[in-house]
């Protein structure tokens, strides 16, 4: 009985009914297909979005893991038809909410106090939904707009039960013995974001490092906040997609974009490797007078100095040119094994990352880089899509945040097709003591 | 009638304190004593010793009912946030004295005779609370609706003292899946076409079950509810 409410064979259920209406589309598709259907192209879109919508429904009522899976899969990395994106960006914002009397308990469980009588105004409804938590409108005494972040009930437990089922599920997906291994790195990355004053801390941290006039971060509010709600002070701004609504000018897409390309190169220069490890859409507000609001710092990774240090110099190897050493580093990092005498399977992994080196040095080459440049983006697709044949997880479990900050950064670069302007964070690459 | 109900909170403050000390040193006698009063004065306001600690759920209850009407828009809250708000402010109030709900809502309250006040209540309350709602909430015989369903709530608050998950989490999302679970039923027709279909079956005989096996299983079925 205990174990049943976040037990994981309920939430596979949903999992596997996810899976099982996606075949029944599928096989309604390939049925049709034996009728006379004169577009059949057209078929095939509609298809992928009627998957889409119902995967998405499955994977959203589930709070937690699954929502950030259905997130990270929306991320343009070219895995996944175009509709499919459509239909789950336009509803990433959007989790069944907790209701107005489980908000009043978790209050009233936190702080022994409901909202009422800790905020000067309170705002039951949810305004946006968060993978573990949803945020309301609220102000304190001095009329300050609040954003606070309730968590929703036993998350953490959720977690754990969804991370098995992924585990069973990986198993059987990916070769490799150390599974275990970047699960363990997820689930570590996941249970940190349920603290709330860790994010709280995190967003402490964070004010200190970024120097930046163009980012804004909220202000943290201690004494409102505990390890499962988090009170910061509110920004107003425009999600990605309500921005682009509006038909930007080029100059102000791309100013944006600078602002966001330069965060993530600034940490490498911040001393304490520390990143901001959720680059999704949902987490950035695109604010008045072109400055670019930071949201969410529930995940933040703090990398190994050496693993950083590889990581650069694999990258500095390869804008020298120097494909042998190249090679070499990407041995090091535990992605092809046996350097001076390749087989044919790692001969196929070191033409994949020289290629990905190729696509991503590509951005450096020139001072400015054009993210709305297609063959750039049809480039990494189909490279993506290569490397998911591979079926096969290797090197530091590190890179998993890693490849979520890159390639997090390059959807979202994409989508602004922003013109980014790359020499000096080339410059800071190359120059970077490792 | 104000000093009546102070004698009655008096006598019940006594009371309680005087079994969370010692549960063996409590006693009609000695509450009586300790208050300076006869035993039959105390035998007014309760009919027995066990009234008296169940005294405690009942102002329990009537807390709850405080709190209600101080929310703003309580009106415009929805059947299962109305359910979902009797359900956990029960909790908050009984979690300030859990060692105590410990160890009496098992004797006093569960295996009692549903008589008692504290049930009535809630069950009017719940009854209340369906009233507001559309859907089959509103065709089923509403009172045996919330005596069924105070009943679960029963096994919930249960299922609550024996929760030691931090903050008890595992009982409040359990309460969160039932209520969304039952909001479900109470607000689609799922019943009344329960039956609709079960009325055809009987009139055209398609089950080929004789209508003593049918006996048998309404029975078996509302058995369980009995």
């Amino acid at each position: 009985m205990k174990s049943l409410p976040e037990g994981a064979l309920i939430r596979s259920g949903r999992f596997a009914k996810a899976g099982m209406s996606t075949g029944g589309n599928y096989l309604r598709h390939y049925l049709g297909n034996s009728l006379p259907i004169k577009n059949l192209h057209q078929d095939k879109r509609t298809l992928n979005r009627k998957n889409a919508v119902s995967i998405f429904k499955e994977l959203s009522q589930l709070r937690g893991l699954p929502l950030k899976l259905a997130q990270g899969m929306s991320m343009d990395t070219g895995l996944l038809p175009i509709e499919f994106l459509e239909v789950m960006s336009s509803a990433q914002y959007s989790v069944s909410p907790m209701n107005r009397a489980l908000v009043r308990t978790q209050f009233k469980r936190n702080f022994s106090e409901y909202p009422e009588n800790i905020f000067q105004t309170f705002d039951y409804d949810a305004f946006a939904a968060a993978t573990i938590g949803q945020v309301h409108h609220a102000t304190n005494s001095n009329g300050v707009r609040l954003a606070v972040k309730v968590q929703y009930p036993n998350v953490r437990k959720s977690i754990n039960s969804d991370l098995k089922l992924l585990y069973i599920f990986g198993k059987q997906f990916f070769k490799g013995k150390n599974f275990e291994k970047y699960l363990d790195e997820v689930r570590e990355t996941l249970l940190e974001e349920t603290d709330y004053l860790n994010e709280g801390l995190n967003i402490q941290k964070f004010r200190n490092i970024i120097s930046s006039k163009e980012i804004i971060i909220p202000e943290y509010q201690e004494s409102t906040s505990n390890e499962q709600v988090l009170t910061m002070t509110f920004l107003e701004g425009d999600h990605l997609d309500q921005m682009l609504k509006k038909e930007p000018d080029q100059n102000i897409k791309n100013n944006y974009g600078q602002i966001m390309w330069n965060f993530f190169h600034e940490n490498i220069n911040s001393s304490n490797n520390t990143f901001h490890a959720d680059v999704h859409p949902g987490n950035f507000l695109f604010c008045e007078g072109g400055k670019l609001g930071v949201i969410d710092f529930g995940c933040i990774k703090i990398f190994p100095d050496q693993f950083i240090k590889s990581c650069l110099r694999l990258v500095q190897k390869h804008l020298n040119g120097s494909h042998q050493e190249f090679q070499k580093e990407l041995e090091c990092l535990g992605f092809i094994k046996n350097v001076s005498d390749l087989s044919a399977k790692e001969e196929k992994i070191e033409k994949l990352f020289s290629n990905l080196a190729i696509i991503l040095g590509s951005i450096y080459d020139k001072s400015v880089f054009d993210f709305g440049n297609k063959k750039f983006r049809e480039d990494l697709n189909i490279l993506l899509r290569n490397a998911m044949e591979i079926r096969e997880v290797r090197g530091s479990e590190q890179f998993i945040f890693f490849n979520r900050i890159t390639f997090g950064l390059m959807s979202i670069l994409m989508k602004l097709e922003a013109k980014i302007e790359t020499s000096e964070a080339r410059g800071i690459i190359l120059n970077a003591d490792c | 009638m104000k000093d009546k109900k102070d004698i009655k909170l008096k006598i019940f403050e006594t009371a309680f304190e005087m079994y969370l000390e010692n549960p063996t040193q409590f006693s009609v006698r000695n509450v009586a004593k300790e208050l300076k009063l006869s035993r039959e004065q105390v035998y007014t306001h309760f009919t027995s010793k066990k009234a008296i600690l169940r005294y405690f759920y009942q102002l329990c209850f009537e807390e709850y009912i405080n709190q209600t009407n101080e929310i703003d828009r309580y009106s415009e809250f929805t059947l299962e946030e109305k359910l979902g708000h009797l359900v956990y402010t029960h909790i908050e109030l009984f979690q300030k004295e859990k060692e105590f709900v410990e160890s009496t809502f098992n004797e006093i309250i569960f295996k009692a005779n549903a008589n008692n006040l504290f049930q009535k209540s809630l069950e009017k309350q719940v009854e209340i609370i369906l009233d507001t709602s559309e859907g089959d909430a509103s065709i089923l015989p509403k009172k045996y609706l919330a005596m069924i369903l105070v009943k679960e709530l029963f096994h919930i608050f249960k299922f609550w003292i024996k929760d030691d998950s931090e903050k008890s989490e595992d009982t409040i999302e359990l309460i969160d899946k039932i209520i969304a679970f039952l909001g479900e039923i109470l607000s689609n027709q799922i019943i009344t076409k329960g039956i609709d279909l079960g009325r055809t079956l009987w009139g055209q005989n398609h089950t080929g079950l004789a209508p003593n096996d049918l006996k048998f299983l309404f029975n078996s079925f509302f058995n369980r509810f009995a």
